[in-house]
């Protein structure tokens, strides 16, 4: 299962879903788009990687995880 | 007449004191509901850091994690090279290793400390130059005397020795 976790003021919401389901995966993609639309940076990684990678790109593997950062601003 | 005036007044009287009890009641609705909503809200934030912390906690590194849960505070280094210590908290908590300074860069709208500083290792492990342009800077002769600027450069330099 890929996971979207989505960084807000509840501390984070999380999505799973099977990029073989077509209609999971078509909301995943919608998701990513819509979120890196409003600002947010997608920052994803692989099982078994340490580092998170900043993506402009879905990616629908089956082992990604993308964390998805609310834009930048100075404090 | 008479009569009608002690009724009249027995009204008012009655009306007064109703007003005073209802007023009463409502100040202590009030009470009660801006205290539950207070609850509710300090329940919501105590969850928020939880969620927080767990998702941090789980993707740092081994020795970043160690330095977490010793010092509530770890080392970065940025896409460009350069070197900082992430603080707990959410205002001026990242500090260049180094040197002095202090920057602030926070994600619009996330409040949970545990994100804040996991947003910013991101940002810096992946675009160090362009966060670095958004973060607002704290000079360190703005705010310190020498005297505190020397001892707050020797504990950052005794953390990056000791870690």
């Amino acid at each position: 299962m890929a996971r979207h976790f989505v960084m807000d003021h509840s501390g984070h919401s999380t999505v799973e879903f099977d990029p073989r389901n077509t209609v999971e995966l078509s909301a995943a993609m919608e998701r990513f788009k819509a979120l890196t639309g409003d600002g947010f940076t997608a920052a994803m990684r692989k099982e078994g990687e340490r580092d998170y990678k900043v993506t402009k790109t879905f990616d629908p593997s089956a082992d990604a995880e993308t964390l998805f950062v609310p834009a930048m601003q100075g404090g | 007449m008479l009569q009608l005036l002690s009724i009249i007044e027995w009204c008012l009287c009655a009306l007064f004191w109703a007003m005073c009890a209802g007023s009463i009641v409502f100040l202590f609705c009030v009470f009660v509901w801006s205290r539950r909503r207070h609850r509710k809200a300090m329940r919501r934030n105590e969850e928020a850091r939880e969620k927080s912390l767990d998702l941090i906690k789980a993707r740092l590194s081994p020795a970043q994690l160690k330095q977490f849960e010793r010092h509530r505070s770890f080392k970065v280094t940025g896409s460009r090279g350069g070197r900082y210590l992430i603080e707990e908290g959410s205002m001026f908590n990242v500090a260049a290793l180094g040197r002095p300074g202090r920057f602030c860069f926070v994600p619009k709208g996330a409040s949970a400390f545990g994100d804040v500083m996991l947003a910013q290792k991101i940002m810096l492990e992946s675009d160090e130059g362009r966060v670095l342009k958004i973060a607002n800077k704290e000079p360190a002769h703005r705010t310190l005397t020498l005297a505190a600027l020397r001892e707050e450069m020797d504990r950052r330099a005794r953390f990056d020795s000791a870690t």
